[in-house]
């Protein structure tokens, strides 16, 4: 499902080498802990993922694709079937949740009636139906990260990552938000969570991958967090 | 594409107007700044061109014999200038006719003037020559000053070369003041369309990461521009028809029996061509703006 074969990775303005040698393999309907310092490389390894970054060396191959040999025009086509979520949620605070989330599907080019089919049964999966016409500036901060993540399932893709999808949120709220990225996966969808939850980690008992200046320290299949911050 | 898909481009191009209002406005008064100033130019060096033309047709010859000369002596200076080549018809216009047509054409006021010189008619006999190919103006004139008892040749082709070289002026003028002017107004477009870019920056990036295509990105900022650029377009054609409109009849006036382009025969011409730049501009702005500042 996606696979790193020594991937390295040097950023050439600032010389920085963000990944050395990384390799893994993580399976169809995973769940996957991404951890490490602040700066230790887990967000060039989600870039690389999406193809907003190339690697210098190495293969990586996500859903089929080999993003070494993906022309530029196909880049598209394999965000589409990567679900993003972020730790400051991206909403547009003009559009409601219902159009928040109607947006991804409108414009990828998806019919009206996909639309009206796919948004409400997002909205009801992630416990937001009752909200759908609210801005997100009404919303509470773990409603807005559900918002976040019926947008990233709407289109039905076989991966999401979420990028630290705890880390604006309170405790009870992060909880509440695991559990749904947990049931999620649990549906089938992989997923790869980026995080300096430790709780969450050492709780869930879900495989680890640790990176440390741009290193695979650590792949463990039932892992903890092993940082003390 | 879709037609889904189209609307939603125009939608979000007509919203980009309009949350940006004030630099839209901005475009759009410069397209039509350049398109009205551009069509000025366009529209006085086709009638320099008509009138060139029509000055061409009328060329005729006209050769002059001195005044004393004897009415026998005139007539083979006549038929000498009609054996001349490419000479279709060499037509005698008396000193008594020309008076006739001088006296028709001057104010009654000089009447007295005009009586004294009757008596003693000052004009000389002419011929007036018609040329079986106007092409040729020069060489039968050449020719018609060396015929024997020929005075003076005068024919139109001074007046003809002047035309034509204003003509030519005009014509690179606007050219020229095309091109400085559609680059103002593409640079304009294209930081109009720079500022929508940053209005939306965050659905653009959202677009981006849920797998919209670089095109779907792209396509309402186009539109965006095609639209100021058409919009301006449309009122500069009408201020230029408008304007044409009214100056014309003054014109013809003035310009008597040389014809003026009718405003009927410029309409189509006008609005399409200004429809077509408009649009040619306003994507051009689009495009320096997508190339520069939309990164996908």
């Amino acid at each position: 499902m996606i696979e790193f074969k020594n991937v390295s990775k040097t950023y050439e303005d600032t010389g920085v080498q963000a990944l050395d040698d990384v390799s893994f393999f993580i399976d169809k309907g995973e769940f996957v802990f991404l951890v490490g310092p602040s700066g230790a490389g887990k967000s060039t390894l989600t870039k690389l993922l999406i193809c907003e970054e190339k690697a210098n060396s190495g293969e990586i191959i996500v859903n089929g694709m080999n993003l070494n040999e993906l022309k530029k025009n196909r880049i598209p086509y394999l965000r589409r079937s990567i679900g993003m979520v972020f730790q400051d949620f991206r909403l547009l605070p003009n559009k409601t949740v219902y159009e928040n989330v109607a947006f991804a599907m409108q414009v990828i080019g998806a019919s009206r009636s996909a639309i009206r089919r796919n948004v409400p049964n997002v909205l009801s999966l992630v416990g937001l139906a009752e909200k759908a016409r609210m801005k997100p500036g009404q919303l509470s901060g773990g409603e807005q990260q559900r918002v976040s993540l019926a947008r990233a399932l709407v289109n039905k893709p076989p991966v999401v990552i979420a990028d630290e999808p705890t880390g604006n949120l309170d405790p009870e709220t992060a909880n509440e938000i695991m559990n749904l990225l947990n049931e999620i996966n649990k549906h089938g969808t992989t997923m790869i969570v980026a995080t300096h939850a430790k709780n969450f980690v050492d709780d869930m008992q879900k495989r680890v991958l640790a990176i440390e200046n741009g290193k695979l320290v650590r792949d463990e299949k039932e892992g903890v967090y092993g940082y003390d911050d | 594409m879709m037609i889904r898909n189209v609307k939603y481009f125009f939608s979000q191009g007509v919203k980009g107007l309009i949350a940006n209002s004030l630099m839209t406005l901005a475009s759009i008064g410069i397209v039509i700044a350049s398109l009205v100033i551009f069509g000025f130019f366009l529209l006085l060096g086709m009638n320099l061109n008509a009138v060139g033309d029509q000055v061409k047709e009328q060329c005729e010859i006209t050769v002059f014999v001195p005044r004393e000369m004897d009415h026998d002596a005139v007539r083979s200076v006549g038929s000498a200038l009609s054996g001349i080549e490419f000479v279709k018809e060499a037509r005698l216009y008396s000193k008594e006719e020309r008076f006739q047509n001088y006296k028709e054409s001057t104010h009654s006021a000089q009447t007295e003037v005009i009586e004294t010189l009757e008596v003693d008619n000052p004009l000389r006999d002419a011929y007036i020559l018609t040329l079986e190919d106007v092409e040729k103006a020069k060489e039968v004139a050449d020719a018609a000053a060396k015929v024997e008892g020929v005075e003076e040749v005068s024919n139109r082709q001074d007046v003809i070369n002047q035309v034509l070289s204003v003509t030519n002026t005009v014509r690179h003028v606007s050219v020229w003041l095309l091109v400085i002017l559609a680059m103002i107004a593409v640079f304009i477009i294209s930081n109009t369309i720079k500022l929508g870019m940053f209005a939306r920056r965050k659905e653009i990036n959202i677009m981006k990461f849920v797998g919209a295509t670089n095109w779907f990105i792209r396509w309402p900022f186009i539109i965006e521009g095609m639209l100021i650029g058409a919009v301006g377009a449309a009122f500069a054609a009408m201020v230029v028809l408008v304007g044409y409109g009214s100056v014309i009849p003054g014109l013809q006036d003035f310009m008597g029996d040389i014809e003026m382009i009718k405003l009927e025969d410029v309409t189509t011409l006008v609005t399409l061509a200004f429809l077509g730049m408009g649009m040619i501009i306003g994507m051009a702005g689009s495009v320096m703006s997508i190339r520069k500042h939309l990164h996908v």
